[in-house]
């Protein structure tokens, strides 16, 4: 008698006639950063998981790249705006 | 919980806006917010044409698809990174990216950077040796370049990316963790166009990274859900992890965070020393140390002076 609930590969089984919200806190997923679906519909927080379901967590966070740059004169092959390459990794 | 609207089951629920909708009315939410963010930010107009990043992921695909029902000219760039990651990533995003403009039969650029000049991001990343193992900085430098080259060669007026909220604060949050002055203020929703390089343009910005996700989800958009081979351990995600437990507890945290830092920008509070201290100072035409006084700094006018009184 259980609910599944299945973030990529990682699947966690909580008791039914909890609320999505609760399941959650319970297997340290953070709400923010997953949408849930049940039967492919969305469900929100305050649903209230029935015994059988299969709940599917989606991660909302995607990203990666980005370094800083800064202009520094035009290149003369390409005709586009040089830029100077820094390390840091905050402009995007 | 229901639908603020027609009062159904509601699919996504805005706690930042304490705005809960049904997929149908969300559907319709999230493109007229949209419309509202392109004219209050003067992005571009319905006679401009836009050049759209398309990635294969949520956020660009999104915002490809909603220019598109708002009625814009909007063609996609699609740019081939030649990253595998034992995921062929590259490839499942080129692929997705190609079904959604059939799909919609819309027009997709694709550059591929290998075909281009003759080594995949990875490769370039390896020879160059930037990037301290990773290949995430040449392939963001990349990335600007060509998408800057292919919006001017093909005469788009506007380059439009599909950077969300969480992006602009976890963008926002690094920089002012190391107090990036020149960074943040340049960071905003419109970067204008100067010599040689094209507009730049965030429609999405407003937007929250799971908005997105659900935007997707409810429109049957499939994009590529696998992150990046690369991606992993990122400090940008990283901090979208920590600004999300702020959010989890203070809804609304990562808006106000945003919105507030728009506002200082755009009223001239922000780093108002360094734009006094530029105002007053210029190099004293002998010495040339800074000086406040209209030609010679006091230094020297003092020396002049001293050195025009005849000896006694």
């Amino acid at each position: 008698m259980t609910v599944k609930l299945i973030l990529r590969e990682q699947e966690y089984e909580v008791k039914p006639g909890m609320t999505l919200l609760d399941s959650l806190k319970k297997v340290n997923i953070l709400p923010e950063s997953v949408i849930a679906t049940c039967a492919g519909e969305m469900i929100l927080e305050d649903e209230i998981l029935k015994d059988g379901d299969v709940v599917k967590l989606i991660a909302v966070i995607s990203g990666g790249s980005g370094i800083a740059i800064r202009e520094s004169g035009t290149c003369d092959e390409c005709r586009v705006t040089n830029f100077e390459y820094r390390r840091v990794s905050h402009e995007m | 919980m229901k639908c603020k609207k027609c009062g159904n089951k509601a699919s996504v629920h805005m706690r930042q806006h304490k705005l809960a909708l049904c997929k149908e009315h969300y559907l319709e939410w999230l493109p007229e917010q949209t419309e509202r963010f392109i004219k209050k930010y003067e992005m571009f107009t319905p006679y401009e044409k836009i050049l759209v990043a398309v990635s294969g992921g949520k956020d660009s695909l999104g915002l490809w698809d909603i220019l598109t029902r708002l009625g814009y000219h909007a063609d996609g760039l699609y740019l081939g990174l030649g990253i595998d990651g034992g995921i062929s990533y590259s490839h499942e995003s080129h692929r997705l990216a190609e079904k959604f403009a059939n799909d919609h039969e819309l027009k997709l650029h694709v550059v591929d950077i290998e075909k281009e000049y003759g080594q995949s991001i990875p490769m370039l990343a390896e020879k160059t040796h930037r990037g301290y193992g990773k290949p995430c900085a040449v392939c963001g430098l990349s990335k600007r370049h060509e998408m800057n080259r292919i919006a001017r060669d093909l005469g788009y007026d506007v380059l439009a990316t599909g950077h969300n909220l969480d992006d602009e604060a976890a963008q926002l949050f690094g920089n002012t963790l190391s107090w990036s002055a020149d960074f943040l203020l340049r960071q905003g929703p419109v970067l204008p166009a100067t010599e040689g390089l094209a507009r730049k343009v965030k429609p999405l910005c407003r937007f929250y990274e799971r908005e997105m996700t659900a935007y997707c989800l409810a429109r049957g958009i499939e994009y590529v859900y696998e992150e990046c081979p690369f991606a992993e351990g990122s400090q940008s995600i990283y901090y979208k992890e920590l600004l999300n437990k702020l959010e989890n507890d203070r809804p609304g945290a990562k808006l106000t965070f945003y919105l507030r830092f728009l506002e200082a920008r755009k009223s001239g509070n922000l780093f108002i020393e360094k734009d006094i201290a530029r105002e007053h100072l210029h190099a004293c035409s002998k010495c040339g140390q800074p000086t406040s006084a209209p030609d010679l700094c006091s230094f020297c006018r003092m020396i002049e002076k001293v050195n025009s009184v005849p000896a006694s």
